[in-house]
């Protein structure tokens, strides 16, 4: 559960003052499928950053699950990134040199989880996100594609119940963007995760549930999807490329 | 987060950028194998030294003519004719000086040697059969002159060792005849080679008498009596050495009639030439250590380069990792630990590498080097605190950040 109340983030550049967002009020219930949509600059990666705890907002109210993310240290945010949110970045952000399954047993290594109980969970997670044979390739090693799979991969290891991606597809041909939502689109449906995700593709926004439209910080439009595509974007998409 | 597991994810960041972690190792290695190598060059040579000074002879006192020069010693001999045949026959009489065993007065001048049509110039020692004694001195061929030779003025001549091969190039000397300023002198030994360069090894030496009496000429002491240039006395005992260093001044005080502190000789146990040469070979070593010290500190300067060009790199993987749960701690120990591992295998890796390059110096027989444990202590007590500092600072300023700046670092 996300509440969002009239969250501002102001960048300071000397004398310049940046205002990302101006205002925002959202609400997230648990086991939601949204979209965010909106113009470049217009505070989207701001809002991402807030709600997965890696920024602070400048003002106002961010509530997670209840608690004020304002009133945590360092250390408890940390917490919350490891355990309750999985993010995905548009860049991928996997260190580099190191295998996939090394990346994704990261966040295992700072939750504590003995290491053979990693291992096969990393392995797991690879398998359920199409990687099973790229267990011990480095990131040079792997497409696009396939990196952004080891992120996704690497946020839901820990079996977080939000997963946030911003622009995770932006660095992708259509195709294989589309296999991307669809993955997150079986985490939300046979997990019940609450996928957040940031897109410029309005077909794949079409196939969620809720589309958030900012427009210079600040929430310009919310759109219920009222019967979003059922089947899977991946499939609809090929049958898209077919015809 | 165990230590257990920061062990591994520390090797296992290592590993994973292989040349970076070996070129800071190799700053490490660096300062350490230098200040261990020259070190025990250091340490080599003032063993050497003092080897040496030892070797030239047993429980040695050496009497000069003149008075000690301030601060140090004069090794000007025969500077001022003071000293005489007859102190050095009162210094050996043990009713004088019960702690001296030997005694052996020397004059000395250099002089024109030929053999055949070979000529050279070297200081002619003219002595007693004694010196052999006092100055342990080994013929490597013949023998010493003895007190017939000294009686009856022999014209016999011992031959230091680099002396006899200019002389004679590897032919018997013994037997041959050579010219000391046109005067014909029998060799009847050569000398074991001494070796460091000292005068022994080209000197030559001949019966005081007959010196005085073919080669110099005697010279009249200003109180009287022939004059002596240098008395080497042998101490009966090194736990003596200062007993008869005593003696002696007091005799000679007595005869020379001397009531204050001006005295017109000066005498010297063999441990005091050795402080000056240790303190010089003190020196020495601490200019080695300046040296090793300034590798130290390039090598130390190399390890910082390394550390602050990989932040941009090192401070992304912080931002994934914060991302991804890591605690400011968490990232902490990871560089700790990074940095100390780099350091104990560069150091480790180090001091083999110094101690090699010393063992190799000991193997072209140059010198005898020897690795102290005090060399290896600083080199990797200095080598750590390095590392340790310049791993663990980019670190913690980059562990401060937040995850998107620290993402953002550029
Ligand atoms: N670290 C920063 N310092 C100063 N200004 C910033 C910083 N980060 C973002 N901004 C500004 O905040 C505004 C919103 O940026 P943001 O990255 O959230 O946009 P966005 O909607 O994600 O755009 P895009 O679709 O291009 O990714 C922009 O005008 C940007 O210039
Ligand atoms: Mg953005």
């Amino acid at each position: 559960m996300i509440e969002l109340d009239s969250v501002t983030k102001v960048y300071s550049m000397g004398s310049v003052e940046v205002h990302a967002l101006r205002g925002i009020n959202l609400q997230i219930e648990p086991g939601e499928f949204i979209a965010i949509m909106g113009p470049s600059g217009s505070g989207k990666s701001t809002l991402m950053n807030i709600l997965g705890c890696l920024d602070q907002p400048s003002s106002g109210r961010y509530l997670l699950d209840g608690i004020s993310v304002a009133e945590m240290n360092d250390d408890d945010l940390a917490g919350v990134r490891n355990r309750k949110i999985g993010f995905v970045f548009q860049n991928y952000n996997l260190l580099a040199r190191t295998s996939a399954l090394d990346n994704v047993e990261i966040p295992m290594v700072y939750a504590g989880i003995s290491t053979s109980a990693r291992l096969s969970k990393a392995s797991n997670a690879l398998e359920s996100v199409g990687l099973a044979g790229r267990l011990h390739h480095k990131p040079n090693q792997l497409s696009g594609g396939e990196q952004q799979r080891v992120a996704i991969a690497r946020s839901l290891v820990n079996d977080p119940s939000i997963i946030l991606a911003d622009e995770p597809t932006g660095n992708l041909d259509t195709k294989t963007g589309r296999e991307i939502i669809s993955i997150f689109q079986h985490l939300n449906r046979d997990r019940g995760m609450t996928i957040v995700f940031v897109t410029h593709d309005p077909e794949v926004a079409a196939c969620t549930r809720r589309i958030v439209r900012l427009r210079d910080g600040e929430v310009v439009g919310e759109e219920r999807v009222a019967n979003p595509c059922g089947n899977d974007i991946a499939s609809s998409a090929s049958a898209e490329s077919q015809s | 987060m165990n230590i257990l597991e920061s062990v591994r994810l520390a090797i296992r960041g290592l590993s994973a950028n292989k040349l970076r972690s070996a070129l800071t190792m190799l700053g490490i290695i660096i300062g350490v194998g230098a200040v261990v190598a020259l070190l025990s060059i250091g340490q080599g040579a003032q063993a050497a030294i003092t080897q040496q000074i030892q070797g030239i002879g047993s429980n040695l006192i050496f009497v000069f003519p003149g008075a000690l020069t301030q601060g140090g010693m004069s090794f000007g001999a025969g500077s001022s004719a003071t000293l005489t045949m007859e102190d050095a026959a009162a210094i050996a009489n043990p009713l004088n000086c019960p702690d001296v065993y030997a005694v052996a007065p020397q004059q000395q001048r250099n002089a024109q040697i030929i053999y055949r049509s070979r000529n050279t110039n070297a200081s002619v020692v003219g002595t007693v059969p004694q010196f052999s004694f006092v100055r342990t001195l080994e013929a490597a061929d013949g023998r010493f002159f003895d007190e017939q030779d000294l009686n009856s003025s022999a014209r016999v001549a011992v031959l230091g060792a680099q002396l006899a091969m200019d002389l004679f190039e590897g032919e018997d000397a013994i037997g041959q005849t050579i010219r000391i300023n046109r005067v014909p002198f029998r060799v009847i030994g050569t000398l074991v080679e001494q070796g460091g360069g000292g005068p022994t090894d080209t000197s030559l030496y001949v019966p005081m008498t007959t010196a005085k009496s073919r080669l110099f000429g005697s010279t009249v002491a200003r109180g009287g009596g022939t004059s002596v240039q240098l008395i080497s006395v042998s101490a009966i005992s090194e736990g003596r050495i200062d007993a008869a260093v005593q003696q002696i001044t007091e005799l000679l005080r007595q005869r020379h009639k001397i009531e204050y502190d001006d005295d017109d000789f000066s005498v010297t146990g063999q441990k005091d030439i050795l402080g000056v040469l240790n303190q010089v070979t003190s020196i020495l070593t601490l200019f080695l250590g300046a040296i090793a010290a300034i590798s130290l500190l390039v090598g130390g300067i190399g390890i910082m380069n390394i550390m602050l060009v990989s932040v941009t790199e090192r401070t992304r993987e912080i931002g994934i990792r914060k991302a991804v749960g890591a605690k400011r701690r968490d990232i902490m120990v990871q560089f700790l630990i990074e940095a100390m591992v780099l350091s104990i295998l560069g150091g480790v890796v180090g001091i083999a590498f110094g101690a090699g390059v010393a063992a190799l110096v000991t193997a072209t027989g140059v010198l005898n080097t020897q690795v102290s444990l005090q060399a290896v202590a600083l080199a990797v007590t200095f080598s750590m605190a390095v590392g340790l500092f310049f791993g663990i600072y980019p670190a913690t300023r980059a562990a401060s950040l937040n995850p998107i700046q620290a993402l953002r670092y550029e």
